[in-house]
């Protein structure tokens, strides 16, 4: 199920957020009638439990919409996970029992990633290299395998480490693997920020007014930004590449660029407003990535909780960068090759994150003290050109086609700088261009929230606020009910 | 959770990992990517009306698609009866995986040419192509224009 459906958003939602705050209260209120005396206080554990079940509940069925054959696969994988960390735990004054434990289930939970999502790839390229011809049948992807099998890692590896204590009760640990806000897009929430949420947490008003501000920007940055300028990179990529100049070339990338950004910001704004709205916290997955001066601060801004993972659970237990130099640079082109594995499938995604790890080499090793004295504006157009360049490997089906759009990009196919189509696509989209722009900036954000919230005539600002927010919604709702299905582009992995 | 010593956890743990590999081979045996053409067509005509479609062949196929029906393993293709129509299914079982990017570019293309032909006059034909479904799975390439391509869609992941 999209969050950017009618079902979801007129069907699934209201459903649930009605059972989630009303279930716990009937529930006391039974109690109550039966003359217990401060019934809330009493039970609030049970209280909790409730609306942990109705989280559940709804993840699982919001899960199981498209293909509700892998719920299964999920169940079963909750089950084995949350056994094996009662056994680790069990085992930790044993640290070679524990550590055998902890590799027995990272290999399970690896296999079954593996399977699903490498298995076609790696025959792929056994064919290709070898004189073999290995048949095999390649199963549809399970939806959100990639975010919820490194949730789990981040469980299982934190109790071996003794960071978090296990997780006892079985509906809050499959309430943290099958969060519905964040199950298939992530972000990717570590076990430790979440732990005492799982059962201590407080919903309140202000908490599930600003979780709706945050839905419905998300919401907006999807479908009024992402969406739209998505038709134009799908024209340029549809365009025969003989028609394709420069300016189209780099305007239909600059496209794929925005809407990469709205598009995955906008889901992970959603799933921190629905968190919200059920009490939850979950850490910013983007913070203005396209402001950044240098790649090693793109990769600050851009899907933190990725970056964090990775660094956590690979980087710093490979020795981070307090090893020797030739270390470093194997520990950085790993994390960077594992990073483009992650995303997918394809040697394009392989080669995508190598380059990563490459460019930040540079910039530590290289141009540490060079960068520094640079104009700002020419660091900005310096990191922004390369982030685009990544995007073509990204957004190409494959690894060949990806150098092709390169040459058009630098016109080594000799098709023209500027030509009539390219200005085409860049006038006719002219304020689509500049909100875009604006909107990858904190100005806007910025400048609307200090009107807002500065002093004087509240009441008249939180009116305005809130028709604001309304006609967003309005305008989101319209555009969803004429367009066609247009699924997160990061569903994919 | 250890009594008399049996290792409750273990045997839980090892249990639930043969289980889940017994599912994954249930899925790998069951998943039929490799169902017969007339078995998908006739699943996802099933749920669909049939009404303002009739069956093309192969010369239609190189018409409006731009490819040779013989390239592909089996194709099954519905053109609109009418001239204001715009109902069309498209189904095609490649022979390599390497056809399946040929086989949508032809499909997006056909799409494009045809919500161009009806833009600006025919807005409920606009509707309907811009609302097409166009997927591939397995070695299937998929798509549907029309008021249930939806439910065309569901058909056909269910038929794999």
């Amino acid at each position: 199920m999209l969050f950017s459906s009618i079902v979801f958003l007129f069907t699934f939602l209201p459903i649930i957020l009605v059972l989630y705050y009303l279930v716990p209260r009937i529930y006391v209120n039974i109690l109550s009638s039966r003359g217990i005396k401060n019934a809330k206080e009493r039970y609030y554990p049970a209280v909790r439990t409730y609306k942990n079940i109705v989280v559940l509940s709804g993840s699982l069925i919001f899960y199981a919409w498209g293909e509700p054959v892998y719920l299964f696969l999920m169940v079963f994988s909750i089950l084995f996970n949350y056994i094996s960390g009662l056994d680790i735990a069990r085992n930790l004054k044993n640290k070679e029992k524990a550590k055998r434990s902890l590799i027995y289930n990272v290999g399970v939970n690896l296999l079954i990633l593996g399977f699903f999502k490498y298995e076609g790839f790696l025959l792929d390229s056994i064919n290709a290299v070898l004189p073999v011809d290995i048949p095999f049948r390649e199963l549809p992807l399970p939806i959100g395998i990639s975010f919820y099998t490194f949730q789990i890692l981040s469980y299982i590896i934190d109790v071996y480490r003794g960071e978090v204590e296990v997780q006892k009760n079985l509906i809050d640990f499959a309430v943290y693997v099958t969060m519905f806000p964040q199950l298939i897009a992530g972000p990717i929430v570590q076990y430790a920020d979440i732990d005492r949420q799982l059962h201590a947490r407080k919903e309140t008003i202000e908490n599930f007014g600003e979780g709706t501000l945050f839905f419905i920007r998300g919401l907006s940055k999807k479908v009024l930004l992402a969406n739209t300028i998505g038709m134009v990179f799908q024209k340029v990529s549809l365009m025969d590449a003989e028609q394709v100049s420069v300016l189209s070339a780099w305007l239909g990338c600059a496209a794929y660029t925005f809407q990469i950004y709205f598009d995955f910001s906008g889901y992970s704004d959603m799933a921190v407003g629905l968190g919200k709205m059920l009490g939850f916290e979950f850490k910013k997955n983007f913070f203005y990535p396209y402001v950044s001066t240098s790649i090693t601060e793109f990769w600050r801004r851009w899907h933190i909780s990725l970056s964090t993972w990775f660094r956590d659970y690979v980087y710093i237990p490979l020795g981070g960068n307090r090893v020797s130099k030739r270390a470093h640079v194997r520990n950085i082109m790993v994390v960077w090759m594992l990073t483009g594995l992650w995303h997918g499938a394809a040697w394009n995604f392989v080669i995508w994150g190598l380059y990563y790890g490459i460019l930040l080499l540079i910039e530590k090793y290289i141009l540490a003290d060079v960068i520094e004295k640079i104009p700002t504006a020419v660091r900005h157009i310096y990191c922004l050109a390369l982030v685009m360049i990544g995007w073509v490997f990204f957004f190409s089906p494959t690894l060949g086609s990806a150098v092709d759009y390169l040459k058009l990009m630098v016109g080594a196919e000799g098709h023209g700088f500027i030509d009539k189509q390219g200005l085409y696509i860049l006038m006719t989209n002219g304020w689509m261009w500049v909100m875009l722009v604006l909107g990858s900036t904190p100005a806007v954000h910025d400048f609307y929230e200090g009107f807002i919230y500065s002093k004087g005539q509240a009441k008249m600002k939180a009116a305005v606020n809130c028709a604001i927010y309304a006609i967003l919604f309005l305008l989101c709702v319209a555009y969803l009910v004429t367009e066609s299905y247009n699924p997160f582009l990061y569903f994919r992995f | 959770m250890k009594k008399s010593g049996i290792d409750v956890i273990n045997i839980l743990k090892y249990t639930m990992t043969l289980t889940i590999f017994i599912y994954v081979v249930f899925l790998v045996i069951a998943q039929g990517a490799d169902a017969p053409m007339e078995q998908v067509a006739e699943n996802v005509l099933g749920m669909v009306e049939t009404d303002g479609m009739e069956e093309a062949g192969a010369q239609d196929f190189k018409r409006y698609y731009g490819l040779n029906a013989g390239d592909y393993e089996d194709v099954a293709l519905y053109l609109p009866d009418d001239v204001m129509g715009v109902k069309e299914l498209l189904l095609v079982k490649v022979k390599d995986k390497s056809q399946i990017e040929t086989v949508r570019s032809a499909a997006r293309r056909r799409l494009d040419t045809q919500t161009e032909s009806f833009e600006g006059y025919g807005a409920e034909q606009t509707k309907l192509l811009k609302a097409a479904l166009l997927e591939n799975r397995g070695s299937y390439v998929f798509m549907s224009v029309g008021k249930d391509a939806d439910k065309a869609y569901t058909a056909f992941k269910k038929s794999l």
